[in-house]
C-alpha cells in the first residue's frame, strides 16, 4: 500500500493526453474485483454492523429476517454503565502494548544477532519462522498444553524451580498471569516474522556508515540509535503497524486459552463482542462493542502512522 | 394403577398409530439437529437408532444434522434465516429460552401423543418451563453426583460406600484422606469441585448452592435476593466450603469438569462431583474406570438450610414449529422410539450414564456405577428458565475464584456478583 | 564496543541468546511432537517425560483410520487453493492498475484497503453471511473462498503493487510502440517479471486461508465442507481432553504449512520485505 503512495509522486509514463480516458477505462476494470470483493465482504458488512449497534437485535431478528429497532444507544450506555466497555479498552490496550513491544524488543534482539552471520545463520532464520506459520488455532492448543493444569510443562518447571513448593501452577488460571500466558503464545507466533522483516531492514543499511561511526568511537549503543534505527525507520514503522493490527485482532488466541477469564482479566474487545453476540444472542450489543473497537484501532493506527511520518519529515 | 394404566394405553396406542399409519402415511421429512454426533460413541448410538427407527417407519425420511455445541444457536439462525426448517433439536435445557425468544419452538404437548406425554416425571418436565409453557421434552435426566475412586478410598482404609452425609462429616472424610495421600505424589485432588468459567461450571455450582439451600431466581425469573435469609448464609457457606478446598490443596481452582474427567481417569483423583454423564469421558481415559468408580450422592445436610435438594440437568428435545400433521406424527413417534427402555437401556449404562425420565421406562435398570446416587433424586427443585441462564451461572464461577482465590471478601464477591448476574438479566 | 574488546564473551553471550531465543520457538513444537506420541496414560503425569517412554502412533491412526480428518484435510487445501488463486488474479491486476496508473481517487482506494485490512472478522460475521445467502452461497466452498479472499486483498494488492514498482517502464512504452495492446502487454510481457511477486502472494494467501477459523465457522455448516481447523476443533475438542488426538492432529495440520514455507520460503520470505522494506 504505502510503495503505491510513494508511487503517486511519481510522473503518469503514458502522458499522451489521448490515451488518457483510455488509460482510466481500462485502470477502473484492473480494479473493479479487488474493489468489488472489498466492497461486498467487508464495507457493507462493517457499515451493516455499525448500523445494528444502534439497535435492539436478538434471535428473533435473525430468524425472522426482521430488521433491529433503533433503541437511543442503549447499547453502548448499557455496556459502558456496567464498565463493560472501560474494563475491555484497558485490557486490550494492555495486550497489545505489551505484545508488540515484547515483539519488536526480542524480534530486534534476535535481527541484530543474525545480522552478525554467526554460524548457520541461514538455518537458523529458516527454522525461526516454524511457529509463524501453525495455524492460530493449532498454536492456541499447544500453549493451552503446555499451561495446563495440571500435566502442563510450565506447572512442571515451576514446581522444580520453586524447589516443590509451588506444584500447582496453572498459568492461564491466576487473575495476574493469564494475560501474561496469552502474550507469551502470541509473543512465540510473531516474533519470528518480526525479526525476519527487521533483519531485511537492517541488511539495507550501508555498512560503511556504520564502520565511519565505529571509527569516530561510537558506542554500539550509539551507533544503533543514532545510526541503525533511524535508517530502519520505515520497515520499523511497517511492521510494528502490522503487528499492532495484528494484536488488536486477535481472537483464536483468547477462544482457545482463556475466553476471557479468570475474573474477565482477558477480557478484551475482541472476546466481550464475541461473548455479547454469541454467547449472550444479544447482536446489538456485540456489534456495539465492535464499533467501538474499530474506533480505537483506526485512533490508535492512524497516531501511529501520523507520529512516525512527522519524525520523518 | 394409573401409571400401568397410562402405560398399557401408550403401548396400544404406539402400535396401533405403528401399524395404520405406516401403510397410509405420505412420505415425511424430518430435519434433526443433533449435537451428540459429533461425539463417536453417541454418534453410532444415534445413526443406529435413526436407521431402525426409519426401518420400522418407511414413510419417516430422518435427516440428521451435525452441530457444534457451542455455535447451535448460530446454527439455528442462519439456517431458518436461509430458509431451512428446523424440526427437530437434541438440545439442553438452558437453550430453552434463547430458542423460545427466537421464535421457532413449539410446545411438545401439541405435537407429542397426550398420552405419551403424560408419563413424562413431572419433576425433569417442570424445569423446561419458560415464559409460561413447557417448551421440551427430557430424553433422560442427570443431578449432581459424587464420583469416587473406590481403589483410592479403600487404600486407605475407609470404605466407598459410606460416603459422609453432612458437610462435618464430608470435611473429615476429605481430611483423613489428604492425611493419608500427602506425600504420595499421585493424588492431585481429594474433592474436586470445577471452578473455571465455562457454561458447564455455572450449572454445577448452582446446584451447589441449591445443596446448600440457596435459591438462585425467583419463580418470576428474577435474581433472588442474595441478602436475604436462607440465601445469604447458603452462600456464606458454600464461598466459605470452595475457600477451604482450594486453600487446603483439596481441590483445585479454575479446572473444568473435562479436566477433572481425565484426571479421575488416570487414577489421580479421589472423588470429584460431576453430571452422571460425565462418565464417558472418564471412560475414554480409561477402558477399565468401570473397575474403580463408584458414586453417591452430594450429603444432605450441607450448612445450615441444606437439606439434600438438587437441580436437574437433562438432554431434551426441542420440537420447531410450522409442522405439518404427518411430521408430528412421525416426531411423535420418534420420541417414543428413542425414549423405551429398550432402545435406550444400553445407552443409558455404557455412553451417557443417566437416570430415566418416563415412567414407561421405570423398570429400565440403572448402570452399576450410578446405584450409590440413586438415592439423591429425591428434593429435585425446580428452576425457573431465563434467557441469560447461561451466562447468569458462569458468573458464580467468577464469584468463587473472587472469593476463594483473588481474596474478595465476602461482601464484595456478593456484591460484583449480583452486579454482573444483573446486567445479564436486565437486557 | 564491548565485543571488540572481550570478543569471546561477546561470542559466548551471543551462543546464550541464540540458545534462550530458539529454545522458546522451537521447544514447543518439539512438545508437541513428542506429546502427539505418548498414549495418554503417559501425558496424565505429574512429571512428564521428555520423550515417549513407549513410542504410540494411535492418535495419527485414529486420526486416519476414522476418515473425517482426511476430509477436512482435503477441504482446507481446496479452499486455501482456490484462495490463493482468487487472490493471485485480483491482485496481479489491482496491483498493476495501483503502480502504473496515478489517479486522483487512488489515496481514496488505498485509504479503503488500509481500512479493510483493520477490519476484525467478528464484526463483519453477522451480516457477512446475509450477504452469501442473498447470492445463495451459504455453506459453499466458494462464498467461503469469497469472503476469505476479500480480507486478503488489500495486502495482496500492496504486495503486489511493490513488485509491479520494480519494473521499468521503459517495457510498456516499447510494448505500446510496437502496437501491443494494454491488456496484452500485462499479461505477455510484465506478468512474467513478477512470477516471485506471483509466488510471494500466492503462498502467503495460501499460509493465511489455511490459518483461518472464524470464517469457515460461520460460514460453513456440512461436515462434508468442514476445513482443518474447523474441524479440530468441532470434531476432537469436544468434552474430552485427548491430548495425544489433539497434537497428532495438530502436527498434520502445522506440517503442510512448514513443508511449503521450506520449499518456498526464499519467495515468500523475497515477498514479505518487499512489500514491508519498500515501503
Amino acid at each position: 500500500m504505502r510503495s503505491s503512495i510513494s508511487a503517486a509522486g511519481r510522473r503518469p509514463f503514458w502522458d499522451l493526453r489521448s490515451r488518457k480516458r483510455q488509460d482510466l477505462l481500462f485502470c477502473l476494470c484492473l480494479l473493479l474485483p479487488a474493489v468489488v470483493l472489498c466492497v461486498a465482504f467487508i464495507l457493507i458488512p462493517i457499515v451493516d454492523s455499525v448500523a445494528m449497534s444502534f439497535t435492539t437485535y436478538k434471535i428473533a431478528n435473525l430468524t425472522k429476517n426482521r430488521p433491529g429497532e433503533w433503541n437511543d444507544f442503549a447499547n453502548y450506555t448499557r455496556l459502558w454503565k456496567a464498565g463493560k466497555l472501560q474494563s475491555a479498552i484497558g485490557i486490550t490496550a494492555r495486550f497489545v502494548g505489551i505484545t508488540v513491544a515484547l515483539t519488536f524488543v526480542v524480534g530486534m534482539t534476535l535481527a541484530l544477532i543474525l545480522n552478525t552471520q554467526p554460524r548457520g545463520a541461514r538455518f537458523l532464520r529458516s527454522v525461526m519462522m516454524i511457529p509463524w506459520v501453525i495455524p492460530t488455532v493449532i498454536a492456541g492448543l499447544l500453549w493451552a498444553w503446555i499451561y495446563a493444569n495440571p500435566y502442563g510443562l510450565v506447572q512442571y518447571l515451576v514446581s522444580v524451580f520453586t524447589g516443590g513448593r509451588v506444584t500447582d501452577f496453572g498459568m492461564l488460571n491466576i487473575k495476574g498471569t493469564a494475560l501474561w500466558g496469552v502474550i507469551i503464545a502470541g509473543l512465540w507466533k510473531q516474533v519470528p516474522l518480526m525479526t525476519l522483516l527487521l533483519l531485511a531492514g537492517m541488511q539495507n543499511v550501508p555498512d560503511d556508515l556504520l564502520e565511519a561511526a565505529e571509527i569516530d568511537g561510537a558506542g554500539y549503543l550509539t551507533r544503533l540509535i543514532h545510526i541503525l534505527i533511524p535508517y530502519m525507520r520505515s520497515v520499523i514503522a511497517v511492521s510494528v503497524s502490522m503487528c499492532i493490527i495484528e494484536n488488536f485482532k486477535q481472537y483464536p488466541l483468547f477462544a482457545t486459552l482463556t475466553n476471557g477469564g479468570p475474573v474477565g482479566a482477558t477480557t478484551t474487545l475482541a472476546v466481550l463482542s464475541y461473548d455479547e453476540a454469541f454467547v449472550n444472542n444479544n447482536y446489538g450489543s456485540g456489534a456495539a462493542v465492535t464499533t467501538v473497537w474499530l474506533l480505537v484501532m483506526v485512533v490508535v493506527v492512524l497516531l501511529f502512522n501520523l507520529v512516525f511520518r512527522r519524525e520523518k519529515d | 394403577m394409573k401409571r400401568l394404566l397410562a402405560l398399557l394405553l401408550a403401548a396400544v396406542m404406539l402400535s396401533a398409530a405403528g401399524c395404520a399409519l405406516a401403510e397410509e402415511h405420505a412420505p415425511v421429512t424430518i430435519r434433526y439437529y443433533n449435537y451428540a454426533l459429533s461425539e463417536t460413541a453417541k454418534a453410532d448410538w444415534w445413526k443406529n437408532t435413526v436407521a431402525s427407527f426409519e426401518a420400522a417407519n418407511p414413510w419417516v425420511t430422518i435427516e440428521s444434522v451435525t452441530v457444534d455445541y457451542n455455535s447451535m444457536i448460530q446454527t439455528f439462525t442462519n439456517d431458518l434465516g436461509s430458509g431451512m426448517s428446523v424440526d427437530l433439536i437434541l438440545g439442553e435445557i438452558s437453550w430453552i429460552p434463547a430458542l423460545v425468544d427466537g421464535e421457532f419452538i413449539q410446545q411438545p404437548k401439541d405435537v407429542i401423543d397426550p398420552a405419551f406425554y403424560d408419563g413424562y416425571y413431572d419433576y425433569v418436565l417442570d424445569q423446561m418451563t419458560y415464559a409460561g409453557g413447557v417448551y421440551a421434552v427430557p430424553h433422560y435426566y442427570t443431578n449432581s453426583v459424587v464420583f469416587i475412586n473406590k481403589d483410592l478410598v479403600e487404600a486407605a482404609g475407609m470404605k466407598a460406600d459410606e460416603f459422609p452425609t453432612t458437610l462435618d462429616g464430608l470435611k473429615t472424610w476429605i481430611e483423613t484422606l489428604a492425611a493419608f495421600y500427602k506425600d504420595s505424589g499421585k493424588v492431585s485432588t481429594i474433592f474436586g469441585l470445577t471452578t473455571a468459567e465455562v457454561p458447564a461450571t455455572g450449572a454445577n455450582i448452582n446446584a451447589i448452592f441449591n445443596a446448600f439451600g440457596g435459591q438462585l431466581l425467583t419463580d418470576d425469573g428474577k435474581l433472588a435476593d442474595l441478602k436475604a435469609e436462607p440465601n445469604a448464609t447458603a452462600m456464606a457457606e458454600m464461598l466459605d466450603f470452595y475457600k477451604y478446598l482450594i486453600a487446603n490443596g483439596y481441590t483445585q481452582e479454575n479446572l473444568k469438569l473435562k479436566d477433572y474427567r481425565a484426571a479421575f481417569g488416570a487414577g489421580n483423583v479421589v472423588a470429584y462431583v460431576d453430571s452422571s454423564w460425565g462418565y464417558a469421558q472418564i471412560g475414554e481415559v480409561d477402558g477399565n474406570a468401570a473397575n474403580f468408580t463408584v458414586t453417591a450422592p452430594l450429603p444432605t445436610v450441607m450448612g445450615t438450610y441444606g437439606q439434600g435438594n438438587s437441580l436437574v440437568e437433562s438432554h431434551c428435545f426441542l420440537i420447531g414449529d410450522g409442522l405439518d400433521e404427518g411430521q408430528k406424527e412421525a416426531i411423535s413417534l420418534f420420541l417414543q422410539y428413542c425414549t423405551c427402555t429398550e432402545n435406550l437401556e444400553y445407552y443409558l449404562n455404557n455412553i451417557g450414564l443417566a437416570f430415566v425420565a418416563h415412567e414407561g421406562m421405570a423398570d429400565c435398570p440403572v448402570s452399576p456405577i450410578l446405584a450409590g446416587a440413586a438415592q439423591g433424586v429425591s428434593h429435585v427443585q425446580r428452576q425457573t428458565q431465563i434467557g441469560p441462564m447461561v451466562s447468569v451461572q458462569k458468573q458464580l464461577a467468577t464469584m468463587v475464584l473472587d472469593y476463594a482465590v483473588n481474596g474478595a471478601s465476602l461482601e464484595d464477591a456478593v456484591n460484583s456478583y449480583i452486579t454482573e448476574a444483573e446486567y445479564y438479566i436486565d437486557q | 564496543m564491548k565485543h571488540k574488546r572481550h570478543p569471546h564473551a561477546a561470542a559466548v553471550c551471543k551462543a546464550v541468546a541464540i540458545a534462550i531465543l530458539f529454545l522458546f520457538l522451537l521447544f514447543p513444537v518439539y512438545w508437541m511432537l513428542a506429546t502427539s506420541l505418548k498414549t495418554n496414560v503417559e501425558s496424565y503425569r505429574i512429571v512428564p517425560s521428555l520423550w515417549p517412554e513407549r513410542l504410540s502412533l494411535d492418535g495419527y491412526r485414529t486420526l486416519l483410520r476414522d476418515g473425517k480428518f482426511l476430509v477436512y484435510y482435503r477441504n482446507n487445501l481446496a479452499v486455501s487453493a482456490m484462495a490463493a488463486a482468487l487472490i493471485c488474479a485480483v491482485s496481479i491486476f489491482a496491483g498493476y492498475a495501483l503502480s502504473r496508473f496515478r489517479f486522483r481517487w487512488n489515496v481514496i482506494l488505498l485509504a479503503t484497503f488500509s481500512f479493510s485490512q483493520m477490519m476484525p472478522v467478528i464484526s463483519r460475521l453477522i451480516s457477512l453471511y446475509g450477504i452469501l445467502r442473498r447470492l445463495g452461497m451459504t455453506d459453499s466452498h466458494l462464498g467461503l473462498v469469497l469472503a476469505v479472499s476479500a480480507t486478503q486483498v488489500p495486502f495482496a494488492v500492496s504486495l503486489m503493487a511493490s513488485f509491479f514498482d520494480g519494473i521499468p517502464r521503459d517495457l510498456e512504452e516499447a510494448a505500446w510502440v510496437d502496437g501491443c495492446g494494454r491488456m496484452k502487454t500485462l499479461l505477455r510481457i510484465i506478468m512474467p517479471l513478477v512470477v516471485p511477486g506471483i509466488l510471494a502472494v500466492g503462498i502467503y494467501s495460501f499460509l493465511m486461508t489455511w490459518d483461518d477459523y472464524l470464517h469457515a465457522i460461520t460460514l460453513v455448516r456440512s461436515p462434508a465442507l468442514w476445513t482443518l481447523s474447523q474441524g479440530l476443533k468441532l470434531t476432537y475438542l469436544g468434552e474430552v481432553s485427548d491430548w495425544q488426538l489433539i497434537n497428532a492432529a495438530s502436527i498434520l495440520g502445522a506440517l503442510p504449512m512448514i513443508v511449503i514455507f521450506f520449499f518456498f520460503q526464499k519467495y515468500m520470505v523475497k515477498g514479505l520485505v518487499a512489500g514491508a522494506v519498500k515501503g
